[in-house]
């Protein structure tokens, strides 16, 4: 009897102990799981926040295009009567910098947080870019850039969205440009290739510019990345969903010499598409 | 020899004809485009003066609002269009504008906020556009 009751004991003792375990686990596990509800919610409620905020400076973005106008139009008005002021000019000149820099930021936002639908024809590549070297060569009348094009190529022609390509285009001279040194040069190649067993078009952007680091070379295409003093860090990350959206895709790497290049690669055929971000 | 009479490779300045909603912005197109070269022969407020000021004018040349008063400017540049020939540059302010401008048939989207560089480049693509189609027509 005594063993058994030792034994009893010994068995309800350790039940009780198992028991009390038990008990701790459960109320540690229920702890537990309310402060990763408590945090869950938070998340959520973190996110749902965002989102609205998101879509505020989306709205801002695009309700402040008219209001940007003006500013510039009377700017631009100002300038026109201060020529034979050139201190006056000066300000009014800055002024008109700082107006162009808040557009581009809230542009880049609108480009990114806008559903991507790319409507596919077939158009000439050396076309657009040319249309926005054009563009861009008014934009940046303080930098000399030559503009070098090399197609291989035996035609340009690829199914393409023609606005949205423009766009590609404008984000990588852009960055090209920023690198360049004063002088600078841009060198556009381009030629056959074949992406997926199917026909492609390989397109680099090369600057003269100081090179990727290898952080850049990882990150550049991701969102609010950049290496600049001003931006928002969406334009390389605009361009590549751009080119992805249809099976394209788009690296960066460092010449053999120096400076950056940015390689397109661009199938033929391509289908319309819708993205949303 | 102005820049934009150069472009046509004549010394007569290219007649221009505005609609613009907005006073300030009428303001700064009477006081810029005679600057870049261009002939001004009127600035209106609504579609439906644009039509009545083109057919009266002919400019070369159409700078107006997609959103208008009256008359849409896609709608109106459609009617003087049935009269006589017109290149049309469309000032786009928000997504939808820019959306149903891009849409449109020979005419060149000029995005709010631009330049005063932004606009002579919009204008001598609408006009290279306008022109390009002529030669097609007359090929045909």
């Amino acid at each position: 009897m005594g063993p058994m009751i030792a034994e009893h004991n010994g068995i309800s003792t350790h039940r009780s102990g198992r028991l009390r375990r038990n008990k701790q686990f459960r109320l540690d596990a229920q702890a537990c799981f309310l402060e990763l509800d408590q945090e869950t919610a938070e998340r959520t409620e973190q996110m749902e926040r965002l989102v609205v905020v998101g879509r505020s400076f989306t709205g801002l973005a695009h309700e402040s295009r008219n209001a940007l106008q003006r500013g510039q139009a009377n700017l631009e008005m100002l300038s026109l009567e201060l020529q034979d002021q050139p201190e006056l000019l000066k300000l009014a000149i800055r002024a008109q910098r700082a107006l162009e820099e808040i557009h581009h930021l809230f542009g880049e936002v609108r480009d990114y947080s806008a559903p991507l639908h790319l409507e596919i024809q077939q158009s000439d590549l050396a076309i657009q870019w040319s249309q926005v070297w054009d563009e861009l060569e008014i934009s940046h009348p303080d930098k000399l850039v030559q503009f070098n094009e090399s197609v291989r190529s035996a035609d340009t022609l690829c199914d393409i969205d023609e606005f949205a390509m423009r766009q590609v285009f404008r984000n990588i001279f852009e960055n090209a440009i920023s690198a360049c040194p004063n002088p600078g040069q841009i060198d556009v190649k381009c030629r056959d290739t074949e992406l997926n067993l199917q026909p492609a078009i390989e397109i680099s952007v090369r600057d003269n510019g100081p090179g990727l680091s290898k952080e850049q070379i990882d990150k550049i295409f991701d969102p609010f990345f950049t290496s600049k003093r001003a931006g928002t860090g969406l334009g390389m990350a605009i361009a590549k969903e751009i080119v992805a959206a249809p099976g394209g895709g788009v690296t960066a790497r460092n010449t053999f010499d120096s400076g950056a290049e940015i390689v397109l690669c661009i199938p033929r055929t391509m289908r319309a598409v819708s993205v949303y971000f | 020899m102005t820049e934009a009479s150069k472009f046509q490779g004549t010394e007569v300045p290219v007649c221009v004809a505005v609609a613009e909603d907005e006073p300030e912005l009428r303001e700064y197109y009477q006081r810029v485009l005679p600057h870049l070269g261009y002939q001004v022969v009127g600035i209106v407020e609504n579609g439906e003066e644009l039509v009545q000021l083109c057919f009266q004018s002919m400019p070369c040349v159409i700078i107006c609002d997609v959103d208008l008063q009256k008359l849409s400017g896609l709608e109106a540049v459609k009617l003087i269009r049935y009269r006589h020939p017109v290149a049309a540059v469309y000032v786009t302010e928000n997504r939808y504008e820019d959306v149903t401008a891009e849409k449109a048939n020979r005419a060149v989207v000029l995005k709010k906020p631009f330049r005063m560089c932004d606009l002579k480049l919009a204008i001598e693509q609408a006009m290279e556009m306008s022109s390009n189609s002529s030669k097609s027509k007359e090929l045909i």
